[in-house]
């Protein structure tokens, strides 16, 4: 998962501030890429490393940190994004070697760590923390020790990792140079006026330099105020046989666009990549919760009852999951909105199961209502996408998300994760309480498991059709999504994607009760949109379909292919595959996502900042 | 930052409105269709280009007028096809110049877009666009991690999960001398991808024309009039008489003449020098070019009328395109209503109560005569 490093070497006067204010900017414009712990460290006038670092965000510890006030003329930065192991002061980057003279910020994972630290323990390393990062100065510390220069040490230590990495290391025999490496792992040079930069993506230099080099795997070298060296690890069989010099003058490229551009990875807007990001986020995520499965199985099936409580988006996981639980895992369960749950507190007492779910962890109705319930001794179970934030430490037990950082303000990988976390928990719930016998299990697993791949391809066949719809929608100014089930759940999520970017009033409703009221507002040309997820769902609102369509409405469907044909023809089909209930609870969202997107950007709308919204609610 | 704009051919669908000229210079609103491309390249800080067509005397005049904007160089492509003229820019290609089509109108943040996926990833890149119908343009699939797995530049049916190829690309040394023993844009791509090159992908969710058949001129006429009209502007130097009325954004360039009792709704522009005579109709998204006439109690809509061209009296045209210096005699009329199913058309579609209708007018040829009276069917060609 992506952390950001930035180095700075100038020289003096070359910058406008204090170096410690150069390296806390640069951070803050990589914050995209993680949040949850910062640190840094630079070369004082004394020739000493100094080093500071603490878990929170930039802004709020910034203060603690003390940018401001440090100068110099070569440091180092890292803003990390905790995936295993909790955020935490110790664990921050960057990290040193026994004596301090070697500082070193990292991103990716070396994967032969453990045997490295046990040889570098046994040469007589002690370490201070728990990161497969610490061996890396330790290592180029080992080397020096063994007759080698800052600079071979440091290829050395390179060529015993294996893994991905970007890293850039301070050394105070040589404190003019910064090195780096990079494997897997992105790292780009920027070239300045005086000064030169090493980082994990532009934007964090872009105030400073235009010119721009992007390592390549299996480069390494240093930069220094005035000079860059860059070498290849050359190979023979497979293995490291020494480093050639790099000739990069034409691999130097001067770039136009604004920093913000440059974070969006080659997409227009950040909901466009979240949405395709989708694929990858559910797979880490899959693989992200299996260590924790067997314990909080039995937790829930324990259970007398589960309250899932969210707001917005993951209110509408919760509504899934509480589908999920009662159906498949056959436990008493419901949903409750975060700002409503304390009309319920009464009710709760131990034995009650309450799982919140929030992306952020942050969210201050969940928090409260879940510091509530656990005052009557429920268990709490926090589902959350960022590690050790304040509604997981107030759990009894966390489980993560493993969607990445989410920028746009409308959620769309973070809901497809916590509906596969829900429906992962619920099948396995299921199982055990003997609800699911052991064939329709794998069947839901199976399919579950091959999300990644499922997602991708109605990316890719409902993109256009998406668009074609977004020309129709653009001009609406209300519009319903109707379905039962799952389909109500998927509906109200759908609603939502709509009303928050594309300023289309939209209302979700049971299909069931549409009759009973909001039938009244349907006139020729109002779009009804329906998503069933399988069989029984379609055949329960062909019916529904029939009434909308003798008022004119303008049809849209999302369901199974082969049951579309019962609705006898809408206006726009879109047809999905045929999933359990479970798998298409999280990719029959897909479509809808693309088709709010697409309407907002036919209108000509940001759908990254809509108006009136924050990603975190943190206040009442 | 340099360019290869690629402006050749008269586009098998438009032969007949460009009478032969490339069709990237089809005037529409005012302007030669590729200089709102280069407008947009320039916004995203192109400051060198090459245009590469098989007739570069016919860019003379654009490349002086836009010498402002940015250096130009002209070069003939020798050998056909995209990749005749892609390979007559290679040096400048493997030096990373962008790739753009000049007949595909996508704005700068594009262009940006497509440079910056092709520094950050390190590898050649295509600008892909989400299309329901992929036919017309070329087709990309695309893996999880956004790589091209393969491409067919000229699709005969539907591809299945297939992106639309976008017309702008960032190439290397390694791909171009793939490219330079294939015998198409696709063999090389799909050469490339099997020998295991990566080719990334961007993905344009925004405005995307592509000039291709008679229909996508009037769609990016469309655009045009929705991205540039904000007001009503009537040059000075116009003549307006009294009793004309002008609905909404309506563009009037100097030296037209606008009679009595004529109607102009807007979307719509008005060409320099042209005449709209007394009682007729100009309906919304309607081009109307320099030194046309339009002669009394004739009706437009959503049409271009390319330069010098004489609209008889009495006549009626909608979605129709008409070549330079045509002439049209009095009652000329088009029927609009299309059945494309079964014609095999392209046409726009309009929903008016509940029902779609295609609508697809004529395309009239540069220099041609229509004679007093004809009635051109939907769809239908005049040359």
């Amino acid at each position: 998962m992506a952390c950001g490093i930035i180095a700075v070497a100038a020289s003096k006067g070359s910058l406008p501030k204090k170096l410690g204010a150069v390296i806390k900017e640069s951070l803050k414009s990589l914050e995209y890429r993680g949040y949850d712990s910062v640190g840094y460290a630079v070369i004082t006038e004394e020739g000493k490393i100094f080093l500071r670092k603490s878990k929170g965000m930039i802004n709020a510890v910034a203060k603690k940190l003390g940018f401001e006030l440090i100068d110099g003329l070569i440091g180092i930065g890292h803003t990390r994004w905790a995936t295993h192991g909790s955020p935490s002061d110790v664990n921050s980057h960057p990290h040193l070697d026994c004596e301090g003279k070697i500082a070193v910020a990292h991103n990716g994972i070396i994967e032969n760590w453990r045997e490295l630290k046990e040889w570098l323990i046994r040469k007589g390393h002690v370490f201070r923390s728990e990161t497969d990062t610490e061996v890396i100065p330790h290592l180029i510390e080992e080397f020096m020790k063994q007759g080698h220069g800052p600079y071979s040490a440091f290829k050395e230590a390179v060529n015993m990792l294996e893994g991905a990495y970007a890293i850039v290391a301070l050394n105070t025999v040589a404190p003019d140079k910064v090195f780096m490496a990079k494997k897997t792992s992105p790292l780009v040079i920027g070239f300045g006026n005086g000064v030169n930069f090493v980082a994990s993506d532009i934007p964090a230099f872009l105030k400073y330099t235009r010119k721009v080099l992007v390592l390549r795997d299996n480069e390494a070298g240093y930069v220094t105020s005035n000079n860059v060296v860059v070498e290849r690890k050359s190979f023979n069989e497979g293995k490291a046989v020494g480093w050639t010099k790099v000739d990069y003058n034409g691999r130097v490229r001067e770039v136009e666009w604004t920093p913000e551009m440059a974070m969006k990875g080659g997409y227009p807007h950040f909901m466009l990549k979240e949405i395709h990001e989708q694929p990858q986020a559910v797979a880490s995520t899959l693989a992200g919760i299996k260590d924790s499965l067997e314990e909080i199985t039995k937790i829930i099936s324990k259970a007398d009852r589960v309250i899932l409580i969210g707001a917005g988006t993951s209110y509408h996981a919760s509504y899934l999951g509480a589908i999920f639980l009662s159906n498949i895992g056959g436990i008493s369960s419901n949903a409750l909105i975060s700002s409503e749950a304390s009309w319920y507190r009464n009710s709760v007492r131990e034995g009650d199961v309450i799982i919140a779910v929030s992306q952020s962890g942050e969210t201050i109705d969940t928090l409260l209502a879940i510091r509530e319930a656990r005052k009557r001794g429920a268990y709490i179970i926090a589902l959350s996408n960022v590690v050790d934030s304040a509604i997981p430490r107030e759990s009894d037990y966390a489980l993560y998300t493993r969607a990445g950082p989410e920028i746009g303000v409308a959620a769309t990988k973070t809901f497809a994760t916590q509906v596969t976390v829900l429906a992962v928990l619920s099948v396995k719930v299921g199982r055990l309480n003997g609800l699911l016998r052991e064939r329709e299990e794998t069947t839901h697993l199976k399919a579950l498991s091959n999300l990644p791949e499922i997602i991708k391809n109605v990316l890719s066949s409902h993109e256009g059709k998406a668009k074609t719809v977004s020309k129709g929608m653009k001009g609406k100014l209300s519009a319903f999504y109707l379905g039962r089930g799952y389909g109500l759940g998927l509906s109200m999520e759908s609603a939502l994607k709509l009303k928050e970017i594309a300023y289309i009033h939209a209302e979700a409703y049971s299909a069931g009760e549409s009759k009973h009221g909001p039938i009244a507002l349907v006139e020729e040309g109002f779009p009804v949109i329906f998503t069933a997820v399988n069989g029984i769902e379609c055949d329960l609102i062909k019916s529904n379909v029939e009434e909308m369509r003798a008022r004119y409405a303008w049809l849209l469907a999302v369901a199974p292919k082969e049951y579309l044909n019962k609705f006898g023809g809408v206006d726009v089909a879109i047809p999905m595959p045929s999933l359990p209930v479970t798998a298409a609870a999280v990719s029959y969202i897909v479509p809808h996502q693309l088709i709010a997107y697409y309407t907002a950007v036919a209108k000509g709308l940001d759908p990254d900042k809509p108006r009136n919204l924050a990603k975190t609610v943190t206040v009442v | 930052m340099k360019a290869v704009i690629l402006a050749g051919g008269s586009g098998s669908g438009l032969r007949a409105v460009t009478g032969g000229k490339p069709k990237v210079l089809l005037n529409i609103c005012g302007k030669p269709f590729i200089e709102r491309v280069i407008t947009n390249l320039w916004r995203a800080g192109i400051k060198e280009s090459i245009i590469v067509t098989d007739r570069p005397h016919d860019f003379d005049d654009l490349t002086v007028k836009l010498g402002k904007l940015m250096s130009f160089e002209l070069r003939k492509q020798r050998k056909p096809e995209v990749v005749g003229a892609i390979l007559e820019a290679r040096e400048e290609l493997r030096k990373s110049a962008l790739l753009v089509y000049g007949d595909t109108l996508v704005p700068s943040e594009a262009y940006l877009l497509t440079l910056s996926t092709s520094i950050d990833s390190g590898y050649p890149t295509i600008l892909i666009v989400p299309n329901e119908d992929v036919r017309l343009y070329g087709a990309v699939l695309v893996d999880g991690a956004g790589y091209v797995t393969e491409f067919h530049e000229k699709p005969k049916k539907m591809v299945e999960g297939a992106y639309a190829y976008g017309g702008v690309g960032v190439f290397n040394n390694d791909f171009l001398e793939v490219l330079e023993n294939a015998g198409s844009l696709e063999e090389g791509i799909n050469e490339y991808v099997k020998e295991g090159g990566k080719i990334r992908t961007t993905l344009w969710s925004g405005v995307w024309v592509d000039l291709g058949v008679p229909v996508n001129t009037l769609e990016a006429m469309y655009y045009i009039m929705v991205d540039e009209f904000k007001g009503t502007y009537i040059s000075s130097k116009a003549k307006l008489a009294s009793t004309a009325v002008i609905e909404g954004p309506v563009y009037i360039d100097e030296g037209a003449t606008i009679d009595h009792y004529s109607i102009i709704r807007g979307p719509a522009y008005i060409g320099r020098e042209a005449l709209i005579g007394a009682h007729t109709f100009i309906r919304p998204y309607t081009d109307v070019e320099s030194l046309v006439t339009v002669s009394s109690y004739s009706e437009l809509a959503w049409s271009i009328i390319s330069d010098r061209s004489t609209i008889g009296r009495g006549s009626f045209l909608g979605y129709s395109i008409v070549g330079e210096a045509a002439t049209l005699e009095p009652g000329v009329t088009t029927k609009l209503l299309a059945l494309p199913e079964e014609a095999g058309i392209k046409a726009i579609k309009i929903v008016m109560k509940r029902k779609p209708y295609y609508k697809a007018g004529a395309v009239i040829a540069a220099k041609s005569r229509v004679p007093a009276f004809t009635t051109l069917r939907p769809g239908s060609e005049w040359i």
